[in-house]
């Protein structure tokens, strides 16, 4: 949902779907940058991580870098309080949440 | 355009400490004081089954039976024995692994039978707060390709024992303190935001601070939560919570 707002508050759209794994570029600036990267962290891929680390460090500078390693490791802690205490989602969210199941199709996967 | 003094810099640090003047202080300082705290005494663990539990959720990821679950259909499928340290018991072991590394297919059933076996929900609570430091400190660390210092040596004391008098079963697995239930001896938790996420390690208030503490410092802090152009970190918001979208969807997370 904060995505979603962030983006609309420069005018643009932003592709949910992009989320669930193509990188296209759109329109959060270096955003396929931004995916793989996020990837590479989260499945431990020194390889694709090494390619990237000094494209980003071009692109966002040295500071702009370290905060995108700080905000993927961030969310490696986020994710598992919420999953692992089974909160709900916040009443504000519950509107926003159809229209984004509707977005990424993850209505596709209920069994 | 990066010079290439600075790109050396950035990328051939070493040690987490090496970025020191390029990261922020306040990120460095954040790693620093949670590995401190983690080898204090907790609420209700000692200092020396904190640290277990921080080397244990490292230990989970080489562990094959956890590789096997996270590969198939479903991770009840699967059965067998983790690949643990061996200096927490099984149950603890349990928690630790699947949360480190599946935990988008947690279940309140599954909670339901380690309250059942004998896990009490305040050590679960701030068991769940370990692992979720310790992914989020190692993250950064092998997202920039540092390295840190060994844990701190645990601290000798016994845990506190606080559970707040507020807390109760409303909207998740485990009991939360919702902001109106809070008393003066649960401590600040919630500042002026309070949705169920912030909500979720209270019934362990000092884990709660210690989570958050650490996690503002590599997110946003939680004065500019609701800001959707604040500008408080090097790249923008939208920036910030592309890498936050993909990394909870591989995460499974739905939140």
């Amino acid at each position: 949902m904060m995505l979603r707002a962030s983006v609309q508050d420069t005018g643009d759209e932003f592709e949910l779907t992009s989320l669930s794994g193509a990188q296209a570029e759109g329109t959060v600036p270096h955003q396929k940058l931004l995916l793989a990267f996020a990837e590479a962290v989260v499945l431990r891929d020194e390889a694709a991580a090494t390619e990237l680390r000094p494209t980003l460090v071009e692109s966002l500078g040295p500071a702009g870098y370290l905060d995108a390693c700080s905000a993927v490791a961030g969310f490696h802690g986020f994710s598992r309080v919420a999953d692992a205490s089974g909160i709900q989602l916040d009443e504000r969210y519950l509107a926003d949440a159809e229209d984004v199941k509707a977005q990424t199709g993850v209505r596709e996967y209920a069994a | 355009m990066t010079d290439s003094s600075s790109l050396q810099a950035v990328l051939g640090a070493e040690m987490l400490e090496d970025l020191r003047g390029i990261a922020r202080d306040d990120l460095l300082d954040a790693h620093i004081r949670a590995r401190n705290w983690i080898a204090a005494p907790g609420t209700w663990l000692t200092g020396a089954e904190r640290v277990a539990v921080v080397e244990e959720t490292l230990q989970a990821a080489s562990c094959k039976l956890c590789r096997d679950r996270k590969d198939a259909l479903t991770p009840y499928a699967v059965e067998g024995d983790h690949d643990s340290l061996g200096t927490l018991d099984d149950l603890r072991v349990e928690v630790i692994h699947r949360i480190a590394t599946d935990s988008g297919r947690l279940t309140g059933a599954w909670v339901d039978d380690l309250k059942a076996n004998g896990l009490s929900d305040g050590d679960y609570v701030e068991i769940v707060s370990l692992v979720a430091m310790t992914k989020m400190m190692d993250a950064f660390l092998w997202a920039t390709g540092t390295t840190a210092a060994g844990m701190p040596a645990p601290k000798d004391g016994a845990p506190t024992g606080y559970r707040p008098p507020g807390a109760k079963m409303s909207s998740a697995w485990v009991p939360l303190v919702a902001p109106e239930d809070l008393t003066e001896s649960d401590g600040e938790l919630y500042g002026g935001t309070a949705g169920f996420v912030l909500q979720a390690l209270s019934l362990v208030p000092d884990s709660q601070r210690a989570f958050w503490a650490l996690g503002q410092s590599h997110y946003i802090p939680m004065t500019e939560i609701r800001d959707p152009d604040t500008k408080v970190r090097a790249i923008s918001r939208a920036q910030i919570e592309i890498l936050a979208g993909r990394t909870s969807a591989l995460h499974g997370c739905m939140y």
